[in-house]
């Protein structure tokens, strides 16, 4: 579902990233951790077609996202680790605005509206403008707004943060039944025992090169995931 | 402490002088250099059309005898500048800048905030009222008032003024904050909008009727003079304080500091108390709807709208040329006959001068409007949705110049149908003067989008620093007038030559094809530009 080959991106001579390959199959949540400032953010932003990169390829679903960014983003839904949205709207129009866009049909976007806004306690705010929602209210609406469309893969870029316990967990529980659906889940954290717990399989990246990666058990072995993590961290130092 | 935090307040307020928008990096030299002239070229104009109008009311003010008057209307002046730069700053100043929080999270005395966040507005305000007020006293010492006395006063009386307008605009700024916290977001800037729109209209209609108010001045300056010393009690004791009285200078640094230490304590009781109290707005309650669907493009373009209505800066700053081309309208059809007699006496009756000036009048006030200019940089840290999102970043583009075309063209086509109607000036030359007008606002739209996508500010705070602070946005502006100038340059220079409706073909060629370069430029560069922001 998501092919990142030979991804390189960089700063002026500096290398945010190098020479990154990872393979993300349908059915898979695949966690991405790394410490501040390994470069999660620029390869997931490079996957959702927002930041362009200097060599290496990208695939959306077998297209690739430099060639055909459209088709890509039609097929994917990208979660910020800070969700801006617009102020300007309430929750509501800023939902049917996504539904717009993705072009999805009048009963459809109702249901769906419905369903996720309930499930994640939102829609008696959904005619508050988004100015007046919390942090936590933000990445709940960000999150409606990604699931709308029925996207095949989704990007998150610390997804949990903010979240209630009851929305975390919920989230937890959504993105099992999407993989279950043959989508595919992307997302990077630094809550190691939620992707330990959660994730198929997971990659480890540090100073902008991945250093390991491969299913949960490959990685982790008979250690917790926080202990893999921190030794190879101190191996690199 | 105090040092301290003046050093974050001067900072904050020229960060964008120093950073990158785009990347938040310190700027180039280069850049920084260029930002400083332009900035200087901007200052220099203001201080030579202040100068002007200190020079025509020096001379017959003084040999009245009526010196006071002249600094008191130099005053006034300077004062409604002050206040109408200064206005909206106030309550985003003082009861919303982000880093409230933070500061009054450490140990810092309040008090000492707000006096920080005062002196920031301060600053505001002298840097607006200084536009003003020196070119008032070079003036008046270039017509040989130089006592030293004088000099010191005025010097003085330079930082000491600026006080007065802050406390008018203090006064007023937590008016529009009290009145908007009992109405929507919508509402608030409407409510914002329509405020500053009465002020500038009075603002305005002082100015044009400036002239016969100086003539009633001067022809019964004893009993006007002996109204307005009571009416303008502090601008008639700065007055003479500046011409100079020692005892009448004391007077107005007495009244203006009683004015502005009345204000500042006043608001430094409730200053903590509104801080640290959320008001907030009843919660609006959802009830389930038929959702309306839209295609992409209406969807962006009603995304632009509501981006524009929720904003009273941006509309302020960007759509006051769409009130004004109604007001034409609506002028024309209650005073056509007139207005066709005043055009018919200036510049005759078979002429087509009339009818290219009415053209170039209109496309100034198309100039008014520049909602593209900003557009970009006002996406700031929601420029992601519309990355990640499956549109094209030309449809992006396309409803930022629907929502600039809409607005402008909308009032634009009956002001110059009503204006050409009244004018006689037959159906060629409405139509051509109806293309100029509908050609120009597609180059002064396309043309402010190009700027702000080369010079776009995504990294602000506060929006008023996207609309205004925004270097596209002042060479659309300017760049606008430079193409008008030179156009009717042309005109005036060599317009016996050819007939008016020849140089309108030849106009509506020009600006065909810029708009098409500008167009096709847009939907290539600047589409890639948007993308990689």
């Amino acid at each position: 579902m998501l092919k990142i080959e030979h991804y390189t991106k960089s700063y002026g001579n500096k290398k945010a990233v190098d020479d990154l390959s990872l393979h993300i199959l349908p059915g898979e949540i695949y966690g991405f951790i790394g410490h501040n400032g390994a470069g999660k953010t620029t390869t997931i932003k490079a996957c959702c077609g927002i930041l362009q990169f200097d060599s290496g390829e990208i695939y959306v679903d077998g297209i690739s996202i430099r060639e055909n960014p459209l088709a890509c983003k039609k097929r994917l839904a990208y979660i910020p680790d800070n969700p801006d949205l617009y102020d300007f709207m309430t929750g509501i129009q800023y939902l049917n605005f996504v539904a717009d866009i993705f072009g999805i049909g009048a009963v459809d976007r109702q249901t769906k509206i419905h369903q996720y806004a309930d499930a994640f306690d939102l829609t008696a705010d959904l005619a508050q403008p988004v100015s007046a929602y919390s942090h936590g209210m933000k990445q709940k609406l960000a999150i409606i707004s990604a699931l709308i469309h029925d996207p095949k893969l989704i990007i998150m870029d610390e997804p949990f943060v903010g979240l209630d316990p009851k929305a975390s967990y919920l989230l937890k529980e959504t993105m099992r039944d999407i993989c279950k659906g043959g989508g595919a889940i992307f997302f990077s954290t630094h809550v190691l025992d939620v992707a330990e717990r959660l994730c198929d399989k997971v990659a480890i990246i540090r100073g902008g090169k991945l250093i390991k990666s491969g299913t949960m058990e490959e990685v982790k072995g008979d250690m917790s995931l926080e202990s893999v993590f921190l030794e190879l961290e101190e191996r690199h130092d | 402490m105090i040092k301290t935090l003046l050093k974050k307040q001067i900072y904050e307020m020229f960060a964008f002088f120093y950073q990158s928008g785009k990347s938040g990096k310190r700027r180039s030299k280069l850049v920084l250099a260029g930002y400083v002239l332009l900035m200087t070229y901007l200052a220099a104009v203001m201080l030579l059309m202040f100068f002007q109008a200190a020079n025509a009311l020096c001379s017959p003010m003084t040999e009245a005898g009526l010196t006071w008057l002249y600094f008191a209307l130099m005053g006034i002046i300077a004062t409604a500048l002050g206040v109408v730069g200064s206005i909206f700053f106030v309550h985003s100043g003082l009861y919303q800048a982000k880093d409230n929080e933070l500061l009054l999270s450490m140990p810092i005395i309040p008090s000492q905030i707000l006096f920080v966040r005062m002196a920031g507005l301060y600053g505001i305000v002298w840097g607006t009222e200084a536009l003003v007020m020196i070119p008032a006293f070079i003036v008046y010492w270039m017509e040989g008032n130089r006592r030293i006395s004088c000099v010191i006063a005025e010097t003085l009386i330079l930082f000491i003024f600026p006080l007065l307008a802050l406390a008018i605009s203090c006064i007023l700024g937590w008016l529009i904050g009290m009145l908007s916290a009992h109405i929507g977001v919508r509402g608030k800037s409407f409510l914002s909008t329509a405020l500053a729109l009465i002020f500038l209209v009075g603002f305005y209609s002082f100015f044009m009727k400036a002239y016969s108010y100086l003539q009633l001045i001067l022809v019964k300056k004893e009993a006007l003079g002996g109204i307005m010393k009571y009416a303008l009690y502090p601008l008639y004791q700065m007055g003479l304080g500046a011409a100079g009285s020692i005892p009448a200078f004391l007077r107005f640094v007495l009244i203006v500091l009683a004015c502005f230490g009345t204000i500042y304590l006043l608001i430094g009781k409730s200053f903590v108390k509104i801080l640290t109290s959320r008001q907030g707005n009843a919660k609006l309650q959802y009830k389930e709807k038929k959702l309306t669907v839209s295609t992409k493009s209406v969807t962006l373009l009603k995304k632009e709208f509501r981006r524009f209505t929720g904003s009273s800066t941006y509309m302020l700053n960007c759509g006051l040329g769409t009130v004004m081309l109604l007001f034409v309208t609506g002028f024309v059809l209650f005073k056509g006959a007139w207005l066709r007699e005043l055009v018919m006496q200036i510049f005759g009756k078979e002429s087509g001068m009339g009818m290219a000036f009415c053209c170039l009048m209109l496309c100034i006030m198309v100039t008014m409007n520049m909602t593209t200019a900003p557009s970009v940089s006002m996406e700031g840290k929601n420029l992601w949705i519309v990355q990640s999102m499956p549109v094209l970043a030309w449809d992006v583009l396309k409803a930022k110049l629907m929502l600039h075309l809409l607005i402008t063209v909308i009032p634009a086509v009956p002001a110059a149908v009503c204006l050409m109607t009244v004018l006689e000036s037959g159906l060629v030359a409405g139509v051509l003067v109806t293309g100029v007008i509908l050609l120009f606002i597609l180059l002064t739209a396309s043309m402010g989008l190009a700027l702000n996508l080369k010079f776009p500010n995504l990294d602000w705070a506060n929006e008023t620093v996207a609309v205004k602070q925004g270097i596209g946005m002042g060479l659309a502006m300017f760049g606008s007038w430079a193409v008008l100038m030179i156009l009717s340059g042309i005109y005036y220079a060599a317009g016996r030559y050819f007939s008016t409706e020849l140089y309108l073909i030849c106009v509506i060629i020009i600006f065909a094809v810029a708009d098409a370069w500008l167009v096709r430029w847009l939907k290539g560069r600047g589409a890639e530009i948007l993308e990689t922001l």
